[in-house]
């Protein structure tokens, strides 16, 4: 019994498994049908996949929606920026792992402000710090480039065992990027899979009931918000690695809003919603934008569309479709 | 050994005080039911052993330990678990998932994060456990929305008992339950092992004197008296207070 207990979902697991090698397999040979153009807008999907998943561990797992991310992303930008084009440092994996770090120091400062509040209070105060921040950015020229921004990054070199690998091309940047794609979502699966994601899910539900059966549940919240701040500010620096550029605007509202729209449209409660929402808005934002300046309408209709038809998101309806008895949203 | 001391207790909600200087003292093993009416302070007096609001003033010692000042989660920690009366549990999530979080909630593992919960066996054998004994292995599956609100009060019982407390506090087990369910509760409430101490609030009095080896009884937020089941139901005092009538012999000394 206990077999059927911890392994009931050993047949779907299975399909899963099948459907996860040949979506790799898929991804992994695009690069030689797609144009450069293509392959850069993949690209570009990957990494805000991995952003928008960052920001899903406290949306869809959490209960906890912030229209602040943008921050994190702009931190792990700056952060590698200023590394590469003012400090000179080319050390790719150095610069990744001072970006997690910057990232990780960030979340572990502002949580402690954020994190003493939820619902709608947290909406605010996410959104009051990513202003405020925002504000900083934009008008500490000195330091940050404001508006104009830095520059003068360029794409990583990997220097290991006697060889040089650039990825200064568009086709081996994506195999990069792709990699890190899926190292991020292994790692978030395996996150929100573990007695510590299964917690946040319990604190979603009922944080007294988790506290009255010894939970510390504010520990739990904090290193949530933690985990999220550092996969978003890597995400940040891996657009900069692929813009080779970064200004202000990366940590303002509209970027926020635009992840969180990625959540929302993709599905908060699934755990690939934020990846399929990534593509739609990325492909809307890329494509319609070549045909109409009114992209951005069609980004309002698109949201409009969803909240009427999809509110649980796109990933949300296609999985409630399958298995009618999932939980609905509160 | 005394589980419970509690000493000169008082809480307030700003003008009510709802727990006056109460002095408990529960032998370990014990059946302790809190009885009393409306706002008396029952539960209360159970919020503040179980941490849920800090105390005004006073004590509370679980096994000689003082945990007045801990937060509800670290009194887990020395035995403490609960149950509320309004069923508070994980309504989104399945029987199992929320019988196997309030296992994990004292497990040393409880923080990992690279490591699917499903390879954590002793889990799932001790849901296992709990499921088929309260029988509810059959809906293990189904979100505890879907059950029936006497399910959901079972499910309510084995959060509770899931981390092997020591010390069991029951916020009116069957309230809201029909009397055929209130009497099946109580009688897998009497089953459980005697090396839980339960300190119960309830409201029914054909389960309270089911269970209780000892009543006390709150009134206006004090103790009025405190005895076994037979010593309360002769007490004038509480027949007057509780039972609602009063002795007609005029007996009421203290009053």
């Amino acid at each position: 019994m206990l077999m059927t207990l911890s392994h009931q979902r050993g047949k779907s697991e299975y399909i899963y498994f099948v459907i996860t090698v040949a979506a790799i397999a898929l991804l992994l040979c695009l690069p030689k049908v797609l144009s450069i153009y293509g392959v850069t807008l993949l690209t570009e999907i990957f990494i805000y996949s991995i952003f928008s998943m960052s920001l899903n561990l406290l949306i869809g797992y959490l209960g906890y929606t912030s229209l602040g991310h943008a921050t994190f992303f702009a931190v792990g930008g700056y952060a590698l920026a200023l590394l590469a084009s003012k400090a000179g440092i080319q050390n790719f994996f150095f610069c990744v792992a001072a970006t997690l770090m910057v990232g990780a120091a960030f979340g572990l400062l502002l949580g402690l402000i954020t994190m003493t509040v939820s619902g709608i209070y947290f909406l605010m105060i996410t959104l009051a710090t990513g202003q405020a921040f925002w504000a900083a950015v934009w008008s500490w020229r000195s330091f940050t480039g404001g508006d104009d921004g830095l520059s003068g990054i360029s794409r990583p070199m990997l220097v290991a065992f006697g060889h040089r690998w650039p990825f200064s091309n568009e086709i081996t940047f994506y195999y990069l990027i792709f990699i890190f794609f899926i190292l991020c979502l292994s790692l978030m699966y395996l996150i929100v899979k573990s007695p510590f994601g299964c917690a946040l899910l319990g604190i979603r539900n009922n944080e007294m009931r988790m506290r009255a059966l010894g939970y510390n549940t504010w520990r739990y919240k904090y290193l949530c918000y933690v985990m999220a701040g550092m996969f978003g500010s890597l995400a940040g620096a891996l657009k900069v690695y692929q813009d080779c550029f970064i200004n202000a605007s990366s940590a303002s509202i509209t970027q926020s809003g635009l992840v969180l729209l990625m959540v929302v449209i993709g599905g908060a409660r699934v755990f690939l919603g934020p990846v399929i929402g990534a593509f739609l808005i990325q492909i809307i934002a890329n494509i319609v934008s070549s045909y109409t300046e009114y992209w951005s309408t069609m980004m309002g209709v698109a949201l409009i569309l969803s909240v009427m038809f999809f509110p649980e998101g796109i990933a949300g309806y296609a999985v409630r479709k399958v298995n009618p008895s999932t939980p609905r949203h509160k | 050994m005394i589980a419970v001391e509690v000493k000169n207790l008082c809480k307030g909600f700003g003008g009510v005080q709802a727990v006056k200087s109460v002095c408990l003292s529960v032998e370990a093993g014990e059946r302790r039911a809190i009885i009393g009416p409306n706002g008396a302070g029952k539960t209360t007096l159970l919020n503040l052993i179980g941490g849920l609001y800090p105390s005004d003033e006073g004590q509370i010692l679980v096994f000689g330990h003082e945990v007045t000042h801990f937060p509800d989660y670290r009194r887990t920690e020395f035995g403490v678990a609960r149950t509320f009366q309004l069923t508070s549990v994980f309504f989104e999530l399945s029987v199992l998932d929320n019988v196997l979080l309030a296992i994990q909630a004292i497990k040393p593992y409880r923080f990992r994060m690279f490591r699917p919960q499903r390879v954590y066996r002793d889990l799932f054998e001790k849901a296992e456990m709990f499921l088929n004994k309260w029988d509810l292995w059959e809906n293990r599956n189904m979100l505890v929305r879907e059950l029936s609100y006497g399910e959901q009060r079972k499910v309510e019982l084995i959060m509770g008992l899931a981390s092997d407390p020591k010390i069991l506090l029951l916020d009116e087990p069957t309230s809201g339950l029909s009397t055929a369910e209130s009497a099946y509760l109580a009688e897998l409430i009497v089953e459980m092992g005697k090396d839980i101490t339960l300190l119960i609030v309830e409201h029914d009095m054909d389960v309270v004197f089911s269970i209780a080896s000892r009543i006390t009884v709150l009134h206006y937020g004090s103790v009025l008296v405190e005895g076994t089941p037979q010593e309360i139901s002769d007490h004038s005092k509480t027949k007057e207070v509780y039972l609602g009538w009063k002795d007609p012999s005029g007996n009421t000394k203290g009053g």
